[in-house]
């Protein structure tokens, strides 16, 4: 049972950056590798913040905080580079985060990581697995249905206009850097969430959770996220398929880092497709 | 002081031949093909395999290993090249950015390669069994025999690429990368030039992948970071000549060994990433997304 809730809370967790890294794409055209940078950045200031005996709302805050800042600065790379020059750029920042996190011993921990993390607590359910799916599930519900408002507010008809020319909005009075501040904002603030909910979970975290698997991982799960009010359910299906799939390997008796390879094998692969599933789809049209 | 010079030159062609790779599959593809790290990921365990396997003594083991991760990413980069052109041009019927597809479909490829590298022999790093002898004695130095296995063999490689660049199919795709449009106009068939541009990408990334496995071992990602420090080489000139990877390979060479004096080997590695997203963040996207293509 606390293995079927330990696959349950992953696949709500990697849905919430699943349905913000769709909505990313969706709203600015880019597809960003650096998600683990804002999970893991946000995962550490959790855990460095409980190491420094803040109270755990403080910790949640600052993580928060950071991770959306860290959001904001990631995109904010689109303001000059764009397509897969955007796509090369945030590889770069992944790589160069992890080895920093790795170098910077002192504060990080280095290769070792934080051990002892605080978990959130939840009084209101005994269950560790299951207190923390549910507050995943919480997050998930609530993301989706900000982004939805967002969607259908007029701030996306300015952020229309920035995705299909840079000259177009400027035209209309659209601020490019304002409205690339505000989605970097909002997708790191999501992405962050996560990184506090895995800190919390895990009770411990080094800088391998957070490389390029992680934001391999998110990407192929972001390529089957539907946008609109079906965003939620294909978010979570798309989770399992990448993340709770490979996780039911355990059962027949693989050692949980082969399963992290064969959750990357799958990603890979799903990543490597997403062209098709998009032709498939009807997202590109005949010409 | 010249040992490190040597190092440097190493280096220098470790990143050159990488950016070689890049670039021409840039030039012949319009994107970056994230094909590279997997063909080098795969040469690199395919030597360890092949030198541990058989247990050879040095000379015969290097030879046998060099072959093997040859020969395997020359398969990998002829297949990749043949299927990525059908589903790019597939891909061209639809309203969508090949650019864009080329670099997700390869970076899946490569994560995939990884995945089931890592799935098969399991995680961490694997070394070649003679890897504690390799060191040779030459003009009085020490030297370590991947070096000068790279540099033996880069320069090798790079002086075929050179002399390639100046045969029908090597001109054919300087001039598909200046405009495919216009080749096509004089006759140019892209099909022609899809072979040998696999060829010289297959070539440049088995040496890295036999170098990478003798110098420090292989794991499953090591194709990755060599990716980046190729993208580096490639982009450093800003310039769509192939030639300019040497320079460029030459450079992050040099300033990645002497660095090394003075600060830790880790952190240089930090500062390199640093200065190759640095280069494509100031390089920019022209608003025709074209660029130095």
């Amino acid at each position: 049972m606390s293995f079927l809730l330990t696959v349950l809370f992953l696949c709500f967790t990697y849905a919430i950056c699943g349905i913000a890294a769709r909505w990313l794409s969706a709203k600015l055209g880019i597809d960003s590798i650096a998600h683990g940078v804002i999970i893991g950045t946000s995962a550490y200031t959790y855990a460095l913040c409980g190491r420094a005996n803040i109270s755990t709302g403080g910790c949640i805050i600052s993580a928060l905080l950071i991770g959306s800042f860290t959001g904001w600065l990631v995109i904010l790379l689109s303001e000059r580079v764009t397509g897969e020059d955007f796509a090369l750029a945030s590889f770069g920042v992944q790589v160069l985060w992890l080895v920093t996190v790795k170098n910077w011993d002192s504060v990080t921990g280095g290769v070792l990581g934080v051990p002892g993390i605080r978990s959130i607590p939840a009084p209101w359910v005994s269950n560790f697995p299951l207190s923390h799916a549910i507050v995943a599930l919480t997050i998930l519900l609530f993301s989706g249905y900000i982004l939805h408002r967002i969607d259908l507010s007029a701030f996306s008809g300015g952020v229309a206009l920035l995705k299909r020319s840079k000259e177009l909005a400027f035209t209309f009075g659209v601020p490019s850097l304002t409205v690339r501040s505000q989605v970097g904002l909002a997708y790191g603030l999501c992405l962050s969430a996560t990184g506090v909910l895995l800190a919390s979970f895990l009770t411990f975290i080094s800088p391998d959770q957070f490389g390029t698997n992680i934001s391999v991982s998110v990407l192929a799960i972001s390529f089957l996220v539907i946008s609109g009010q079906r965003r939620i359910g294909s978010g979570i299906l798309g989770a399992f398929w990448v993340v709770g799939a490979p996780q039911l390997l355990r059962l027949i008796g693989l050692s949980s880092t082969r399963v992290g390879f064969a959750q990357l094998f799958l990603s890979g692969m799903l990543v490597a497709c997403s062209p098709f599933i998009a032709a498939a789809s009807g997202k590109a049209k005949p010409q | 002081m010249s040992n490190i010079w040597f190092i440097a030159i190493a280096q220098g062609f470790v990143f050159a031949l990488a950016g070689i790779a890049i670039r021409v599959q840039y030039s012949l593809f319009k994107g970056f093909d994230f094909s590279v790290a997997a063909s080098i990921a795969v040469a690199a365990e395919t030597f360890t395999v092949v030198a541990n396997r058989f247990q050879l003594a040095p000379p015969s083991a290097l030879l046998a290993g060099t072959l093997s991760s040859l020969t395997a990413s020359l398969i990998i980069m002829c297949g990749w090249n043949l299927s990525i052109w059908a589903v790019l041009r597939r891909l061209k019927k639809f309203n969508k950015n090949t650019g864009s597809a080329l670099f997700v479909t390869s970076l899946g490829f490569s994560v995939g390669a990884s995945g089931l590298i890592g799935l098969l022999r399991g995680p961490g790093l694997r070394q070649s069994f003679f890897n504690a002898l390799a060191q040779v004695s030459l003009l009085g130095m020490k030297l370590e025999l991947s070096n000068l296995f790279i540099i033996i063999t880069g320069a090798l490689a790079a002086l075929a690429t050179l002399l390639w660049l100046r045969t029908p199919s090597g001109l054919g795709l300087a001039l598909i990368a200046q405009n495919e449009e216009f080749a096509q106009e004089l006759g140019v068939q892209k099909i022609r030039i899809i072979m040998p541009c696999a060829i010289v990408g297959g070539a440049t990334t088995g040496l890295i992948g036999s170098y990478t496995s003798l110098s420090s071992g292989s794991t499953p990602d090591i194709g990755l970071p060599i990716f980046l420090y190729g993208a580096g080489a490639a982009l450093v000139f800003q310039s769509a000549r192939i030639q300019s990877c040497l320079w460029g390979g030459s450079l992050l060479g040099i300033f990645y060994v002497i660095s090394q004096l003075f600060v830790s080997p880790s952190w240089v590695n930090a500062i390199l990433f640093g200065a190759v997203v640095l280069l494509i963040t100031l390089r920019g996207s022209s608003r025709t997304r074209q660029g130095l293509r």
